[in-house]
């Protein structure tokens, strides 16, 4: 046997570091949900945002709160109630007495991470406004423009629609968010050691650490991830996926090229975190989850045995030397 | 109706169309060639058109992938259509060489056809290349049927049956299966079934041996089972619809007035003396000849009736020199004439009553029947020769015969016993015709016209039936039928007769014991002649040598039959041989060695039954029914297979051994290729390598699903321990940068790679991954899973009517 193993190398390590550190500042936020952590960075990395499905008290705030430290940007939150205006989103501008002018008073939008906290409970009106913020990174308060942070990442969060007063995010909204991820539960090992992490760090100074990223650095991360290597091959089988959505018989409403440019870039990250410089079809499989079921209008209760057939029926590219 | 072929039609569907195009053209190229181009020029245009399609269907290709939709290729067309017009002219000018009409307009459309082909990833020209190119076919198939074309036509045939099932299948899988992963194409099923039916197929219409003859007998509308079917197609050469060929005798070919043709041929006395050597005059003829006085006194009638006329006409019509092109002399052929029909046959030419213990008399011309009658049967005029209607319904038939004179000089029509009809083209007046004898017919001209075909219908005793009838022949027939001559071994000869059917009910039994006792303990030789001092040659032939040729056999079997009380007679003619027959010109050679002699004996009053004494000969029976064939197709394979038992048995180990290692020859064959293609690229090696491994792993029953990645398949518990372990987990991520990643360098060191990829292929063999399997495939896990997959289809089947219906509702 020969022990001379080549492994293909990784491609950019600049950054390995910075991500080994936030990875690990998330995983002790959230302990035992690694993949979801791996899946939050692949989100965060593609540029897009976050909706979380889930019950109250999983972690989505302290998942939130760390993205912002470990990124060194604001953290902002607004808890969505039907009486929420846009304008308590996106900020206001409020007659200054002393300039007699108006004074823009920026809203949370204005930060670099932001948790929507229940955003079906929030108004059509409301949701809009904050939906539209997240796709333009801009707000237009009183005809003028007001730029958004670049690294602005939204986390939303959602109850069962089946509560009462809440008001279901339409598709054409939902196209908006990179991703759906849903914590779920931590394993009872996973509890016990939260229940001692609990005990040990009362008192301490949770905020000593300084910010992970450097200033700009998740904006070159990101610039990074969206000029890796996509083969054609692959482009194809995105192609081929995406249609096999729009013909499914189980599927009402298809992918939207917006949302396979988003699967592509999802793709994208999730090869840069396994420190490879090119997409394989796993990367596009194994983002497929949570990048389709945010946007897909499957007339099932649960989407994912129709995303795993999808995947399954759909052939991988050949693996032959390319053109 | 054609599958729909969805726009991005696979490369695979596309090749097919690409192959299926090319083959229709190449046919059309051979039958327009008409084996008149050379090899060379042949070659050439074969590959020029192959090659310009490839290459073009190649570009297409390329192209689609950076258009929109398909691009307005009708202008091409056309354009490809007129130029294909204008070589003709052109081609007229240069080399004086020209097409016919149709065939321009064929070749036109071949190069549409061709071009068509190659932009068939549209769907639109995918199906208008799949007509176009049945149509050439077609067209091919019927301007020219050399084995060749034939050859590429059932090819074209079994490939568009292949195409289309591959297309249909293709569609369902997209259409009715969303989870498709378990519904593969047969693949297995359709290689089995296409080479089965290329073999079979090929073996049936290119061959020309006796199987492929066997089998093409069985087509009704072959005319090889004597059956006439007025839809036939394939009746040239054949039946009714056989004629005269004047450039070539083979051809028996395609007209019935062909020209009367005159030479110095021989006649059937001519052809007697060759076989059987000159006549001996014996010095003691005249101690031998007794015959009873009112006969001899005919004998010598006969002698003077002999000579020659005195005077000669002159005619006032000369022939030109140059009217004489064709002349019998030309004819490559050594047959005296050729017989198409059921053989074998016996042909009567002169049949002899009287036997003096040397010679045979003739019996005197006949004097009953003065006019020949002409009758009309579908429409073609045939001599009326029920002189001798029977009583006895042993008979089958008519069946029918063509006879085409080359060499014979006589003007008797050479026909078999029982003949009730004779038909010559455009002969249609009764007083052409002239009697003989017995059912012997005549030309009323000095020779037979050659190369003219003569058909004649007969019927056939069946002599099963006689046998079964219980048909007792004793007493009956004119004197000179049973006359004997006065010689004192004639009494031996009655003895050893009555010895031989002693114990024999009387009638047709002791005819078949006289028979078949000539048959089973004489021995045929037909060189072997009686000295001169021999009186009487039939006693030497039955008590000393028991052996000589068919006339002795002939002879004493009259004889003996007489001396019983039968009345009998000797028939001098030819015999058709059926070793003889040519299967490609479909009828059989008779030449001056099928001179023969038989008796002939009287089974009712006017009713006379063929005997053949003489072993080798065959009797002509009415065809065997289907059982009876088929029992015989099945003794004559088994006594194949008994002579040949070593070599069936050594094939049978051989293809045993093929069989059971099969996998381990496909296994080396693919490692031996796979270590060619590791020589080249680093990437061509690590991606032949994860090919090999795929196909060992599919072998022991583990495929890479098609919606699988490599790393899924290769993590899985299929791999063992080794799952994600090194080498082989090393070598996955090396698979997709190879597969992947193009523009980026190997990220190890080559002869790195190359070591690895080497290893993997040494230690992941079969047998190692057959082990890793957590469950055996077993026959009752494939019976499983295809009552699941069958399930399955139905199921999503009925989900698609219902999702219809509940659209419609």
């Amino acid at each position: 046997m020969n022990t001379a193993v080549a492994t293909p190398s990784a491609p950019t390590d600049r950054h390995a570091d910075a991500i080994d550190r936030l990875r690990r500042l998330l995983n002790t936020s959230l302990c035992g949900k690694s993949t979801v952590v791996d899946q939050v960075l692949i989100c965060l990395f593609s540029h897009g945002h976050l909706l979380l499905e889930d019950k109250p008290g999983l972690g989505k705030t302290t998942l939130a709160k760390a993205i912002a430290k470990g990124i060194g940007g604001r953290f902002a939150r607004v808890q969505c109630t039907p009486d929420l205006l846009p304008s308590d989103i996106t900020g206001f501008n409020l007659f200054n007495q002393k300039t007699q002018d108006f004074d823009f008073r920026p809203g949370p939008v204005f930060s670099e991470v932001m948790l929507a906290d229940e955003i079906n409970r929030a108004t059509p009106r409301t949701q809009s406004a904050l939906l539209e913020a997240m796709a333009e990174r801009q707000v237009t308060v009183d005809a003028i423009q007001h730029r958004l942070a670049d690294e602005f990442f939204v986390i939303a969060t959602q109850n069962p629609t089946e509560q009462h007063g809440t008001y279901p995010l339409p598709e054409a909204q939902l196209d908006r968010f990179a991703m759906k991820l849903s914590i779920g539960y931590p394993d009872p090992s996973a509890e016990m050691e939260l229940l001692k992490a609990a005990r040990e760090s009362e008192g301490e100074a949770s905020e000593s650490d300084g910010p992970i990223f450097d200033e700009g650095q998740l904006r070159q991360i990101q610039n990074e991830v969206a000029s890796l290597y996509v083969d054609e091959k692959l482009q194809d089988y995105l192609v081929r996926l995406a249609a096999e959505t729009r013909s499914h018989p189980h599927i009402v409403l298809g992918l939207s090229p917006r949302g396979m440019l988003t699967w592509q870039r999802a793709a994208q990250s999730r090869a840069f975190l396994n420190h490879r410089s090119f997409v394989t079809p796993d990367d596009i499989q194994d983002v497929a989850e949570p990048v389709l079921s945010v946007r897909l209008g499957i007339d099932h209760e649960d989407p994912l045995p129709t995303i795993r057939e999808i995947l399954e029926t759909i052939s991988v590219p050949e693996y032959t030397v390319p053109e | 109706m054609l599958p729909e072929i969805t726009r991005s039609s696979s490369p695979a569907l596309h090749a097919g169309l690409i192959a299926l195009a090319l083959l229709a053209a190449a046919t059309f190229t051979l039958a327009d060639a008409d084996g008149e181009s050379s090899a060379l020029w042949l070659a050439v245009s074969l590959l020029g058109q192959s090659g310009v399609a490839l290459v073009a269907a190649r570009h297409v290709r390329k192209l689609d992938r950076s258009l929109d939709k398909a691009p307005w290729v009708s202008p091409v067309l056309l354009i490809v259509f007129a130029i294909s017009l204008a070589w003709e002219p052109l081609q007229r000018s240069l080399w004086g060489t020209g097409r016919p009409f149709e065939a321009i307009t064929i070749f036109s459309l071949k190069n549409v056809m061709l071009a068509m082909s190659a932009v068939a990833c549209w769907h639109r020209y995918g199906a208008w290349t799949l007509l176009t190119s049945l149509f050439v076919i077609i067209f091919s198939a019927s301007m020219a049927s050399s084995p060749a074309i034939r050859l590429m036509v059932v090819l074209y045939v079994v490939g568009i049956v292949l195409y289309l099932s591959v297309a249909n299948w293709e569609s369902l899988r997209s259409r009715l299966l969303p989870t498709a992963d378990n519904a593969r194409l047969p693949r297995n099923w359709l290689i089995a079934f296409t080479l089965l039916l290329v073999t079979g197929l090929s073996l049936v219409s290119v061959t020309e041996n006796s199987v492929a003859s066997a089998v093409r007998g069985w087509v009704p509308s072959s005319g090889g089972t004597g059956g006439s079917d007025p839809f036939a197609r394939n009746g040239v050469g054949d039946g009714e619809a056989l004629v005269a060929g004047t450039d070539n005798i083979q051809s028996f070919a395609p007209i019935d007035d062909a020209p009367f043709l005159q030479d110095d041929k021989p006649s059937l006395y001519d052809v007697m003396d060759d076989s059987y050597e000159e006549p001996v005059i014996s010095k003691e003829i005249q101690r031998s000849v007794a015959l009873p006085p009112e006969f001899a006194s005919r004998i010598k009638e006969h002698a003077h009736s002999r000579t020659e006329k005195a005077s000669r006409e002159f005619s006032t019509l000369r022939k030109s020199k140059e009217a004489s092109k064709s002349k019998v002399s030309d004819i490559k052929s050594t047959a005296l004439f050729h017989v198409a029909g059921r053989t074998p046959l016996h042909l009567r030419m002169e049949t002899y009553d009287l036997f003096d213990g040397v010679n045979w008399h003739p019996v005197p011309d006949d004097e009953r029947v003065t006019e020949t009658r002409m009758i009309e049967r579908d429409g073609r005029h045939w001599v009326d020769v029920n002189s001798t209607p029977s009583v006895i319904e042993s008979f089958w038939g008519p069946e029918s015969h063509a006879i085409k004179v080359v060499n014979l000089d006589s003007n008797r029509i050479p026909a078999p016993l029982h003949v009730t009809g004779v038909h010559i083209d455009l002969v249609e007046r009764a007083d052409m015709y002239d009697w003989v004898q017995d059912g012997l017919i005549c030309l009323n001209r000095d020779t037979l016209p050659a190369l003219v075909p003569i058909h004649l219908t007969s019927a056939v005793l069946d002599r099963q039936m006689l046998v079964e009838e219980g048909y007792s022949t004793l007493g009956i027939g004119e004197k000179n039928y049973r006359c004997l001559p006065t010689h004192p071994a004639m009494e031996q000869i009655a003895e050893l007769a009555e010895s031989w059917v002693q114990g024999v009910p009387s009638g047709w039994p002791q005819v078949v014991a006289i028979e078949s006792r000539l048959r089973e303990h004489f021995k045929h030789d037909r060189g072997k002649t009686f000295s001169d001092e021999t009186a009487f040659p039939l006693q030497q032939f039955l008590f000393e040598e028991q052996a000589g040729p068919d006339y002795q056999f002939a002879t004493a079997c009259a004889v003996m039959l007489r001396s019983l009380g039968f009345g009998t007679r000797v028939v001098s003619g030819f015999y058709v041989d059926p070793d003889q027959y040519d299967q490609r010109a479909q009828h059989t050679p008779v030449h001056a060695d099928d001179v023969h002699f038989w008796p002939e004996v009287l089974v009712h009053a006017q009713t006379w039954a063929t005997l053949e004494p003489t072993p080798g000969y065959q009797l002509r029976q009415p065809p065997p029914g289907l059982i009876a064939r088929l029992r015989s197709a099945l003794f004559t394979v088994f006594g194949w297979m008994s002579r040949h038992v070593g070599m069936i048995l050594t094939g049978l180990a051989f293809a045993l051994l093929l069989f059971f290692s099969r996998v381990f020859l496909l296994d080396l064959t693919r490692t031996l290729h796979w270590r060619w293609n590791a020589r080249g690229d680093v990437r061509t090696c690590v991606l032949s390598t994860v090919k090999l491994i795929e196909w060992r792993s599919r072998i022991v029953g583990n495929p890479r699903a098609s919606g699988m990645t490599l790393k899924q398949w290769g993590t899985s518990p299929h791999f063992g321990d080794s799952s994600l372990q090194d080498p082989w987990g090393s070598f996955i991520a090396l698979g997709e940068w190879a597969a992947f990643a193009p523009s980026l360098p190997c990220p190890a060191h080559e002869a790195d790679v190359r070591e690895q990829c080497d290893s993997i292929v040494r230690t992941m063999t079969r047998r190692q991954l057959a082990e890793w399997q957590p469950v055996r495939s077993s026959r009752v896990h494939w019976l499983k899973s295809s009552y699941n997959r069958i399930l399955h289809l139905i199921q999503s089947m009925s989900i698609q009517s219902q999702d219809y219906t509940g659209a419609h509702s």
